[in-house]
């Protein structure tokens, strides 16, 4: 009785996904966002960067004030960040603690995650696309990331 | 083999750790493909900078190593560097190397050959300044000839105006020394009956002219016939004259004038012709001299040459002088001495004697011989009678009278 009532109900959900994903338009899938290069892009003393390459221009001050740094002390530091294969931005930069994880939405970039990087801050960030993590170099340290985290 | 193998061993671990470093420390791609990316632009700026042939050969080895450096980068390269590719852009970087390589070498060929021709220019330059140099001393010598030329030219005029008056000296000369009869003046010819000697020496024929003058002597003998003995005498001592100063000279103008082939022709021709024109004259000479003695009632003997017109002059006195002696002086005989001796006198010792001297027909010692003979036979000659012997003792007596003088003054003296 319970097992044929289970499954009437998960075929009206998935006649109802069905309906609902036909109802929401095209989707593309298994798309790779993976960024092979790093951008690296230079702050200025309003903690705005821009990459050039791809158009993308957004402000740090949010991250800044989290990071507890001055947007005057980190005019001209390099922002460095990298885009993995499931479409997450990883940004750091020499001075930080951690690792930010956005996601994009409309006009917006959204934290996913903050990877906190044991040890000193970071002083000479790097970001490799090894698919499908992401690793960061700082001097002799390397990190294989992921957007929950740090994987060993 | 102990160092060897300490040295191995060495090498092994350092290898060994220098891979595990390596490993140790990654590398950001970023940074790689920013380290490719200022090495690529590093090498265009070379290339594009290349200015010797050497520079590109390193640029080339540049290349090499960059392949080598970053060829297993070159998947992370192409994404950066898309839509070229690694590949591509070291293919670009190689060719114009090579381009410019070949270019420089082009260029550092053209550069040798430039300076290879410059060299040439400036041998060219350096032989230009001595083929001047050289035309500079052609030209000295040049000029300097040309001095000499003109300074022998000038020699030459000097020279041919001192032959030209040698030559007007000796034709002159020649002109006034061998005289033709035509122009003597001849006392049986009158002014009219001379004709203008028109022959004339020249240079060309010096020889020949003057065996002209010798013919035309001898045609004046011919032709004039009715010559006084003054006349022939004058041209006997005009051919003496004319004979001396050919034997001096003759010889001398041949050598001059003549070649050595015609020269002993030509002298013996004039010879054989002045032989020829003292045998004319010597006929005529004798003829006319015989004819004025006998014109006289004088009887010479004949002659027919100096010595023998000498010899009959002298036989003529001598046998004159035998008669006056064997038959004493008579009338006949002074009379046949103041015959001769007026000959003798007043023609031919006052209008022959420098003839015949001239002409060497007679010497002076002959003249004098004949007028010796001619004192001895004057006394001969004169008739003896009583006047004879009134003067023979008046003679003595006068003698007698002197020897009385004297015979008394001693006396007187010695008292």
């Amino acid at each position: 009785m319970s097992k044929n009532v289970f499954l009437k109900i998960g075929i009206v959900v998935s006649w109802g996904l069905l309906l609902t994903a036909c109802g929401s338009g095209l989707v593309i899938q298994n798309v790779d966002f993976s960024q092979p290069i790093e951008t690296v892009m230079e702050a200025d003393s309003q903690a705005n960067v821009e990459d050039m390459r791809n158009g993308l221009v957004f402000n740090l001050s949010s991250v800044l004030d989290s990071e507890g740094i001055n947007a005057n002390d980190f005019a001209g530091t390099s922002v460095h960040m990298i885009r993995n294969h499931e479409g997450f931005y990883f940004l750091t930069a020499p001075g930080f603690q951690n690792v930010y994880v956005f996601s994009v939405g409309e006009s917006e970039m959204k934290k996913e995650n903050k990877i906190r990087v044991n040890g000193d801050r970071i002083a000479n960030p790097a970001f490799n696309q090894r698919n499908p993590l992401v690793q960061l170099v700082d001097g002799s340290r390397t990190f294989n990331l992921t957007k929950d985290g740090i994987r060993n | 083999m102990y160092y060897k193998t300490l040295f191995i061993t060495t090498f092994v671990f350092s290898l060994f750790i220098g891979l595990s470093n390596i490993q140790v420390v990654a590398q950001s791609d970023f940074q790689t493909v920013r380290s490719y990316q200022v090495e690529y632009n590093a090498i265009l700026e070379a290339v594009q900078a290349l200015e010797i042939s050497d520079e590109a050969q390193a640029i080339i080895q540049r290349i090499n190593r960059f392949e080598t450096d970053y060829g297993d980068q070159a998947d992370l390269i192409n994404r950066f560097i898309h839509p070229e590719t690694f590949q591509d852009r070291l293919n670009a970087l190689r060719r114009l190397a090579s381009a410019a390589n070949r270019n420089l070498q082009t260029i550092e060929e053209r550069g040798t050959e430039i300076n290879t021709l410059n060299r040439r220019v400036s041998d060219l330059s350096d032989q230009l300044g001595l083929s001047n140099q050289r035309a500079d001393s052609l030209r000295q010598a040049l000029q300097e000839m040309t001095r000499d030329r003109n300074a022998n030219a000038a020699m030459v005029r000097n020279l041919r105006n001192e032959l030209q008056k040698r030559d007007e000296f000796i034709l002159n000369l020649v002109d006034s020394l061998f005289i033709a009869y035509d122009n003597i003046d001849i006392i049986s010819i009158g002014d009219g009956n001379q004709r203008d000697f028109t022959l004339s020496a020249s240079p060309d024929n010096v020889i020949g002219h003057i065996s002209s003058v010798v013919e035309s002597n001898i045609n004046f003998l011919d032709t004039n016939t009715r010559l006084s003995s003054v006349d022939y005498l004058q041209l006997q001592s005009n051919l003496v004259d004319f004979k001396s100063v050919w034997t001096k000279l003759g010889p001398r103008l041949a050598d001059v004038y003549e070649t050595s082939a015609e020269r002993a022709p030509r002298l013996r021709e004039v010879d054989v012709k002045i032989e020829a024109w003292e045998e004319r004259l010597s006929q005529s000479l004798w003829r006319s001299l015989g004819a004025a003695f006998s014109s006289r009632n004088i009887g010479l003997g004949n002659f027919n040459s100096s010595s023998t017109f000498y010899q009959a002059l002298n036989n003529y006195i001598d046998d004159a002088m035998v008669i006056a002696e064997e038959e004493g002086g008579s009338e006949e005989t002074l009379l046949a001495y103041n015959t001769f001796a007026d000959v003798w006198h007043n023609d031919v010792k006052l209008n022959w004697q420098s003839s015949l001297v001239d002409g060497r027909l007679l010497s002076l010692e002959n003249i004098a011989t004949i007028d010796r003979k001619l004192v001895n036979w004057n006394l001969a000659a004169q008739p003896t009678g009583f006047n004879w012997l009134i003067i023979v003792g008046l003679l003595g007596l006068a003698v007698l009278v002197l020897a009385v003088l004297l015979l008394s003054r001693g006396k007187s003296a010695s008292a």
